[in-house]
């Protein structure tokens, strides 16, 4: 789904991203920053601003500051951009973090463009919605300068990673990141075994809303639901299948072990309420 | 969100840009007392606020006074009072006109209907050209994009107006 307003950021979430990120300033050394990016913004045409657009800046620039100092995937943090806190520092991390925003886009893209071809949604209707629909309206509309913390979209498929805490094209890139993992894991079982799973699963309830993985690796967990040590025996399950197609095998084993904890979560509370 | 950041944000530079307008405007008979600009400057708060703007850099009123400053309806008598009404005028109309006009072109609009439609009158400015206007480009109207904003309440405007030369014809008819 397409939203409708801007996801904006409160006083909380700020001081939760500097306590994250090691940064401190006053709202008042961004002042002159936000100040340009208005007059940027208004093509120099207009002096002022409805206070709405004016917030909207000042979380763009937070924004491009904290991604500056989160640093792009598989990289350290870029701290080294903000030496202090002068002025000249935090407009030197803004445009690095606006610069890195802009290169975490055409990444997202080049993710986007490479699962398309191949991506399989056995019936989910959100995660086809997302792939076919929204993805390609959120790359043509996405305002990296001006608004670059606001994701545009809701992602109503549920990954299994908990991608809430984070904004922008950051949420978009994980987003797309765990549909990439997902679709590794799924195209690597046996063709006629995840069809079946997730057929039956989505014709008996209509539109299928769950993770694709969550429910193929419940399926597996009932299958050997005997015995002790389950989460042990699913591990060396994943690990083992996850192997023949990916070597490094440590990011998609832990991403599907969330799941698997969560679920024995819930197959232990069910049991302990039907005994 | 707080907004103290706004504030600040349009409290730089403001009187000493201010003050050198009377550089520009001293040959037209007007200049500004610091106490002056100070008053021009705290209605300007209270305009903005009113209006929920945030601005920035040197501000609007050193415009407003650049662009008025030769009319034939502003003297040193009335000067503070009219730059600040028409600040007042300015920033409602932004919003009204929901920032797709720039500054350049509303000023233009605004100075021409007030030498040749109103003549001076602050309220009919206000109340009919600039509503009028606004209410066209609300509506969708794009035309001052070419005009910079000159030339355009004739195609919009409701009321006949005095044609002079025909008054002029006629009045040189009775003599």
């Amino acid at each position: 789904m397409i939203k409708s307003g801007d996801g904006k950021m409160t006083m909380a979430d700020r001081e939760d991203m500097n306590h994250k990120t090691n940064l401190h300033y006053e709202m008042e050394d961004l002042i002159p920053i936000v100040g340009k990016l208005a007059e940027k913004y208004t093509s120099y045409e207009s002096t002022s601003i409805t206070y709405e657009k004016a917030e909207q800046l000042m979380e763009a620039v937070l924004y491009c500051i904290h991604e500056n100092a989160l640093g792009q995937p598989g990289q350290e943090s870029a701290m080294a951009v903000l030496p202090d806190n002068t002025g000249a520092s935090l407009q030197q991390a803004y445009e690095a973090g606006a610069a890195r925003a802009r290169e975490k886009v055409k990444q997202a893209l080049a993710l986007y463009n490479e699962i398309l071809p191949g991506l399989a949604c056995y019936g989910n209707r959100f995660l086809q919605d997302i792939f076919m629909k929204e993805l390609p309206v959120f790359f043509g509309r996405y305002d990296v300068d001006f608004a670059p913390q606001n994701e545009i979209l809701t992602l109503d498929y549920p990954v299994l990673k908990d991608i809430s805490g984070y904004r922008g094209i950051d949420k978009i890139y994980e987003f797309i990141r765990c549909v990439e993992l997902e679709q590794k894991f799924l195209c690597g079982l046996p063709e006629g075994y995840v069809a079946d799973v997730l057929g039956g699963y989505g014709s008996a309830g209509g539109d299928m809303t769950d993770n694709l993985c969550e429910v193929v690796l419940t399926d597996m967990m009932e299958r050997i639901w005997q015995g002790e040590n389950i989460e042990e025996k699913m591990k060396n399950i994943i690990v083992h299948l996850v192997k023949k197609y990916d070597e490094d095998c440590a990011e998609l084993t832990e991403y599907l072990m969330e799941a698997v904890r969560e679920i024995l979560v819930w197959q232990r509370l069910l049991r302990k309420n039907i005994h | 969100m707080d907004k103290n950041w706004m504030v600040l944000l349009q409290e730089q530079n403001q009187l000493s840009s201010l003050m050198e307008t009377n550089q520009g405007t001293e040959r037209f008979g007007l200049a500004l007392t610091e106490e002056d600009a100070r008053l021009i400057l705290k209605e300007r708060r209270h305009a903005l606020q009113e209006q929920k703007r945030v601005e920035f850099g040197e501000g609007i009123v050193p415009k407003i006074i650049y662009e008025f400053c030769d009319s034939d309806f502003i003297d040193q008598n009335n000067y503070v009072d009219m730059v600040i009404r028409l600040q007042e005028i300015f920033y409602l109309y932004k919003n009204e006109m929901q920032d797709e006009i720039t500054d350049d072109e509303l000023l233009h609009f605004m100075k021409e209907q007030f030498e040749q439609v109103c003549f001076g009158d602050l309220d009919y400015l206000e109340g009919t050209c600039l509503a009028i206007f606004g209410q066209a480009i609300r509506a969708g109207y794009g035309g001052y994009k070419g005009s910079d904003g000159c030339g355009e309440y004739g195609r919009l405007d409701e009321v006949k107006r005095w044609d002079y030369e025909l008054y002029l014809d006629a009045l040189g008819n009775l003599w």
